[in-house]
């Protein structure tokens, strides 16, 4: 029996490019049950499959076809322009991403903005920013996962201070190929001067030792109350 | 993702896995440390 054509007439060409697409997109950072391996998962529909560096696509709903498929949301995704995806970054559930540079290649369908692609390599990680808006070091257990591997959400030097972590450097280099790894952008935002009169007097001390001293006051308090009421 | 309009499809082979794969099989003979020496060929009379 003859296989139904990938495109009906009418529609878009066919084309051979020379070179893979570089591409922009968003993952997650994940680390393997036991620590010794990295990975990144999908924010969306691939959300519960975990990828390496050099990954083939297979559709999450029907193993029998070959990602991409046009009327299924299958295969690998990615964004022609890296301002396109700093954009989707901005997203509420996206925010603990990383911005990767991924090389796209197979099969694929190409849209207005973007790809979708049967195999993809990851050449860089770009960016991965702070919950405070400071650029992310190092990466933390972001408290959710998937069955052998926890999310990972970046973290800024100041936001690691007690906190696990592992630096962007050792999450490369448990990866199962080489990523390059550039250094995160300051982002938009930037901290305020602050001015000499506006800084507490308890700033610079740890915050143990200032709730210690709060305790300490509660306590004095309480003794001066206790002795109040016994008279 | 909204990715727009589609556009066009097609396929293109992974050019970089192919430098890489030659980048592995590329040895220098030279910096081999154990070089096995030929010997000659006994006679047996």
């Amino acid at each position: 029996m003859a296989r139904l054509p990938l495109l009906p007439p009418g529609r878009p060409r066919d084309e051979h490019p020379d070179r893979p697409f570089t591409g922009y997109k968003l993952a997650r950072a994940v680390l393997s049950a036991d620590g010794s391996r990295t990975g990144f998962a999908g924010l969306t529909l691939g959300a519960t499959s975990v990828y390496g560096v050099i990954a083939d696509a297979s559709c999450v709903w029907n193993r029998r076809h070959a990602p991409p498929r046009r009327w299924c949301g299958c295969g690998f995704y990615c964004l022609h322009a890296q301002a396109d995806a700093r954009s989707l970054g901005c997203a509420t559930e996206n925010r603990s991403a990383l911005l990767l540079e991924v090389t796209a290649s197979g099969r694929y369908i190409r849209y207005e903005r973007g790809l979708r692609y049967s195999r993809q390599r990851i050449c860089a990680i770009l960016d991965a920013q702070c919950g405070c808006g400071r650029p992310g070091t190092a990466l933390a257990d972001g408290g959710s996962g998937v069955i052998g591997w926890r999310h990972l959400t970046p973290l800024c030097a100041v936001c690691t201070t007690g906190r696990p972590v592992l630096t962007l450097e050792d999450f490369t280099s448990r990866l199962d190929g080489p990523v390059r790894l550039t250094s995160p952008s300051a982002g938009p935002l930037a901290v305020a001067p602050v001015s000499a009169d506006a800084v507490p007097a308890s700033a610079g001390e740890s915050p143990f030792a200032v709730l210690s001293a709060e305790i300490a006051l509660l306590h004095a308090r309480l003794d001066d109350l206790q002795s109040r009421l016994d008279r | 993702m909204r990715l727009g309009k589609e556009q066009a499809v097609g396929y293109v082979e992974d050019t970089e896995a192919d430098a890489i794969a030659a980048e592995e099989i590329t040895v220098d003979q030279s910096q081999l440390p154990l070089t096995p020496v030929t010997e000659p060929a006994l006679h047996v009379g």
